[in-house]
């Protein structure tokens, strides 16, 4: 493929010599002429709106950056693990219960095992799973290696970002296929660990591909069931079909092999298993470039998730009488898909004013018999409009603000606006003030969940029922309001983000025993009171959080964090846990530096304080712990690469992470990539 | 806005060019005030950019005291090889006009006496041209496309007012340019980092190399390193790694360059009836060498700019100051 954009090249710089009949007595035929046409042709517009970042120091909210060069210099193997250099930001490794053998990911506290205050999106595309709340972090189709960037919202932004973009937003945008020509391998084999990805990049006139495939094969933390097997392809492909319209195309596919159940947490029903798991999305985007810095797309994503868990129990006869079959088989299949069409119009009708607006409709349709007691499929539909403006009336501020109103089948029609101010009080320095607001939509786990096993006895009109959830439904959404102050200064090559915050959620959302569940006849009831989820009360999350950047040489530069959150009980009946959720300092750094043109290392260190995680978690002490990197750049011919070895927990800490069933131990990692 | 619009060209357009000419010609009287008696315009393939060129040349020249020069337009693709010997001028009096490569390549085979001055033509390969035909660049010369280098630092002087040093990306072509840019680069204080692209597979592995410890990258027309497919990969890389390119169109600012400084046909035209003027003041002396566009526009991406965190001043300005900071150069 690289010969093709070769002699597209070629083809180019020659077509002059080829237009006009060249004499067959000219001595030098003139077809290595450099054409003007290079100097005077339209070119196809590259950096659209939607491809340039705001500056940080203008977006209306806080905002950490992750480039390529930090996902490399951090040696993270398992993505959800670069969230640790996100200031407030916990990251835990989960070898839990049913569907939370998974990384937890969260942003000041509420920890369980789904991360379901949050929003992740992976180039406009929302991956958070309806069921659970959470992201299934293993499940994405997605190779580190993909990656552009990864912009962090800490804090609500749903007038950018839409539902669900409560306490923060994950937006994950991935290289365009363009930057990736020929090939790379990617092999990593470590503790646990093995890895091997290929990916092509090729080119055809206007249109770029890449296609990434992998496997992986991660074998979870020690002494716990969460061993997963992982196929993956990604592509995407980029049509430049004008000079100001494109065209983007993504497939992505998961599939493999997840173990769960463990006897501690449960030693009847959800025994130690494997379930099989087929995920995969298509998308398509079409952008146009408008006048006027202007841009209107028009997105449609489907995606499914669809897993195989065929439970079967534990011997029952020892503790129930009666039997008909001395174990229970639970169809715990689920199937999840989503469909979803987004428009977007940016413009400028003034020049000093910038508005995005647009509209969203989604569907997503929920077939989970074990979870919603029943084997029809369940739909639910979203519509939201939203719009936004940035405001320059004065050449030192900048004034954000917009809102979005959303309908859903859960909660009707409710609206969050943000409003937020930039003054630039010097050329490098700037103070943010800021009102954001948030809905967070109830998930099936709290909505509709009415999970239940039945076991049927030899007298076939009498069964034992356990209940395990029983969802009354008719939640009101939980809402945020966010107040903040924040000061982003740059002083030559040191750059430094810090803010204080003051956020008010109301109608949190809880889990508890409930009274109301009745036990139907012919049925015998074996469990305590199954759980329901209400509307308990009001918290605030008070506290401090800063970013350092600094690059202290050309080859030196050192990341630092530090967030100091507090939750307090406002009014209502919160759960004591609920107010030790959050760890109340969050530390985190990373030193990297480029020895010469071939080694660079980097050194990595992360701290959370105790914390009591909710849901299937339980307290955690102090967790603290080193990684290192060490890398060589390869230059073999045409081969170029890198050759790393990464040790995580340097000095083997028996830490715990989100329960203490998870114990960490020291890891290392050697990588090899070579791009050809 | 150069937009080439080669089926939205008809054939009928061209002769309808080529009548006009004519017309211009059969009304035309007075031949005395300029040593030229007339000028022969070679056409390439039609394009916006030439006919933005020729219609800027005609106004230019009205505006001069020969106003009445006779203007003769002749496409390339009309005519075979040998009617082009035939019609064009021999004589002194008069000389040939070659809008853009193709016909620039054409005109080095006329008669090596008749003088050919070549527009919007890239300098490599006016070179080139000029070095297989083995004509006298005394009456064999062009005004390039290129803006010298001084120019293009100067405007990164300006817009970047800390950069201590630039990055170049060279092909088989503009490797040619090192030793100039290199002059050049000193001169102003610049450091200048540069890597060498042999083949098309090895431009975005030595983009990423270089753009490790760059602080700007100058664009520097090479048909394999800036062709319209490696437009997207380059200017997508660059932004990764927040770099500013500063290109050498006004397509390549609009595609996602931060900033470029670069001549219209419109302003070409303007100095090649300038240049008439001289040769007509020095019939003997023929053509000064080879030239860099005297007159020229600044475009700058407000966008990029503000996305990379620099702040800029106006075009007009900017162009002003360049123009200000090359008169205190000489």
């Amino acid at each position: 493929m690289r010969g093709r954009v070769l002699s597209a090249c070629f083809i180019l710089c020659t077509q002059f010599a080829h237009a006009a009949p060249v004499q067959p007595s000219q001595a030098q035929p003139n077809n290595d002429l450099m054409s003007e046409d290079i100097y005077l042709d339209d070119v196809p517009k590259v950096l659209t709106v939607s491809r340039l970042s705001q500056p940080i120091a203008d977006a209306p909210a806080a905002v950490t950056v992750i480039d390529r060069e930090t996902i490399r210099d951090s040696g993270v193997v398992d993505l959800p693990d670069i969230f640790r250099l996100v200031p407030g930001m916990y990251v835990g490794s989960n070898g839990g219960y049913i569907q939370s053998t998974n990384p937890v990911v969260s942003y000041h506290g509420m920890t369980d095992a789904f991360s379901r205050r949050m929003q992740v999106l992976i180039d406009g595309r929302a991956v958070y799973q309806p069921l659970y709340g959470g992201v299934q972090w293993s499940e994405i189709p997605l190779a580190i290696n993909d990656i552009e960037r990864i912009e962090v919202t800490r804090g609500p932004n749903a007038a950018s970002y839409g539902a669900n973009s409560f306490l923060g937003v994950i937006n994950i945008i991935t290289q365009h296929s363009s930057e990736a020509s020929g090939s790379s391998i990617s092999l990593t084999h470590g503790n646990g660990r093995n890895e091997a990805f290929y990916r092509y990049g090729g080119r055809v006139n206007d249109l770029s591909y890449r296609v990434t495939t992998g496997y992986r094969e991660d074998d979870g933390i020690q002494n716990r069931n969460d061993f997963k097997r992982t196929r993956i392809l990604s592509v995407r492909a980029d049509y430049q079909a004008t000079n100001r319209d494109n065209l983007e195309f993504q497939f992505g596919y998961t599939g493999g092999d997840r173990e769960e159940g463990n006897v501690d947490l449960d030693a009847l029903v959800f025994l130690p298993r494997t379930k099989q798991l087929y995920n995969h999305f298509e998308m398509v985007q079409w952008r146009r470039s408008l006048a006027n810095e202007g841009e209107f797309s028009l997105q449609a994503y489907h995606s499914q998730d669809r897993s195989e868990d065929t439970v079967v129990s534990a011997d029952l006869t020892s503790l129930l009488p009666f039997l008909a079959t001395p174990r229970l088989k639970v169809n715990n299949d689920v199937d999840s898909e989503r469909y979803d069409l987004e428009a977007q119009h940016t413009f400028s009708p003034l020049k000093s004013v910038r508005l995005v607006w647009g509209g969203n409709v989604r569907q997503d349709r929920t077939t989970a018999p074990f979870y919603l007691g029943s084997g029809s499929t369940d739909y639910f539909n979203l519509q939201r409009i939203f719009g936004q403006m940035e405001w320059h009336p004065l050449s030192k501020l900048i004034i954000n603000t917009g809102a979005m109103v959303e309908h859903n089948d859960f909660t009707g029609t409710n609206i969050s606006p943000r409003i937020s101010a930039n003054l630039r009080i010097t050329p490098g320095q700037t103070i943010r003030l800021g009102i954001s607001t948030a809905v967070r939509t109830p998930t099936y786990l709290e909505e509709k969940f009415k999970s239940r096993v039945t076991i049927a006895t030899i007298n076939p009109n009498i069964s034992y029922l356990r209940q395990y959830f029983f969802d009354d439904g008719n939640l009101d959404p939980e809402r945020i309001v966010s107040r903040e102050i924040g000061y982003l200064g740059t002083f030559g090559d040191f750059n430094v983000d810090a803010r204080i915050f003051y956020d008010t959620i109301s109608d949190l959302i809880q889990q508890n025993k409930t009274d109301s569940f009745v036990t139907p006849p012919n049925f015998v009831r074996v469990s305590a009171r199954p759980f329901n989820y209400y509307n308990v009360g009001t918290s605030d999350t008070r506290g401090f959080e800063t970013q350092v950047q600094w690059r202290i040489t050309p080859a030196t530069r050192l990341i630092g964090n530090y967030s100091h959150v507090r939750i307090f009980g406002h009014e209502g009946d919160l759960e004591r846990n609920f107010l030790q959720s959050a760890p109340s300092n969050t530390v985190s750094a990373l030193l990297s530096h480029k020895f010469n043109p071939l080694w660079n290392g980097s050194l990595a260190y992360y701290q959370t304080s105790a914390t009591t995680m909710l849901g299937d978690g339980n307290q955690v002490d102090l967790a603290r712990h080193c990684d290192a990197r060490l890398a060589r750049r390869l230059e073999l011919g045409r081969y170029q690469g890198e050759v790393s070895a990464t040790v995580q927990n340097l000095t083997d800490e028996r830490y715990q992470e989100f329960a203490d069933y998870n114990t960490m131990r020291r890891r290392a990692y050697l990588n090899v990539r070579l791009d050809f | 806005m150069y937009l080439r619009n080669k089926s939205g060209f008809s054939p009928g357009n061209a002769s309808r060019l080529v009548c006009l000419a004519l017309l211009w010609i059969l009304l035309g009287q007075s031949l005395n005030a300029l040593a030229v008696t007339g000028v022969t315009l070679l056409v390439g393939e039609p394009s916006v950019a030439a006919n933005e060129f020729i219609e800027q040349l005609r106004v230019e020249l009205a505006q001069t005291s020969n106003a009445k020069l006779p203007l003769n337009v002749l496409s390339l693709d009309k005519l075979s090889a040998d009617k082009l010997s035939i019609n064009t001028p021999t004589g002194d009096d008069s000389l040939v006009l070659a809008v853009g490569v193709q016909a620039l390549s054409r005109a080095s085979q006329l008669d090596s006496r008749v003088p050919v001055l070549g527009v919007l033509v890239p300098r490599p390969s006016y070179e080139k041209i000029l070095q297989d035909s083995k004509r006298n660049p005394r009456n064999f010369s062009a005004i390039v496309l290129d803006q010298p280098f001084f120019r293009q630092l100067a405007l990164i002087k300006i817009i970047l007012p800390g950069t201590t040093s630039i990055s170049a990306l060279l092909g088989p072509t503009s490797r040619d340019s090192l030793a100039e840019l290199k002059r050049a680069a000193n001169q102003q204080g610049l450091a200048l980092q540069q890597a060498n692209v042999e083949v098309a597979s090895q431009l975005l592995p030595r983009l990423k190399q270089i753009l490790e410890t760059s602080s700007v990258l100058l664009a520097v027309p090479d048909p394999l390193v800036y062709s319209r497919e490696s437009v997207q990969p380059i200017l997508l890389t660059t932004y990764r790694y927040q770099v500013p390119v500063i290109g050498f169109s006004q397509a390549y600012v609009r595609a996602g360059a931060l900033a470029a400084v670069y001549s219209t046909p419109r302003q070409i035209a303007r100095q090649i009836v300038e240049e008439l003027m001289l040769f007509d003041s020095r019939p003997r002396n023929g053509f000064n060498a080879v030239q860099y566009p005297k007159y020229f526009s600044v475009d700058v991406n407000r966008q990029v700019a503000h996305s990379l965190g620099i702040e800029l001043g106006d075009e007009n300005t900017l162009s002003e100051t360049l123009l200000r900071m090359e008169r205190s150069m000489r």
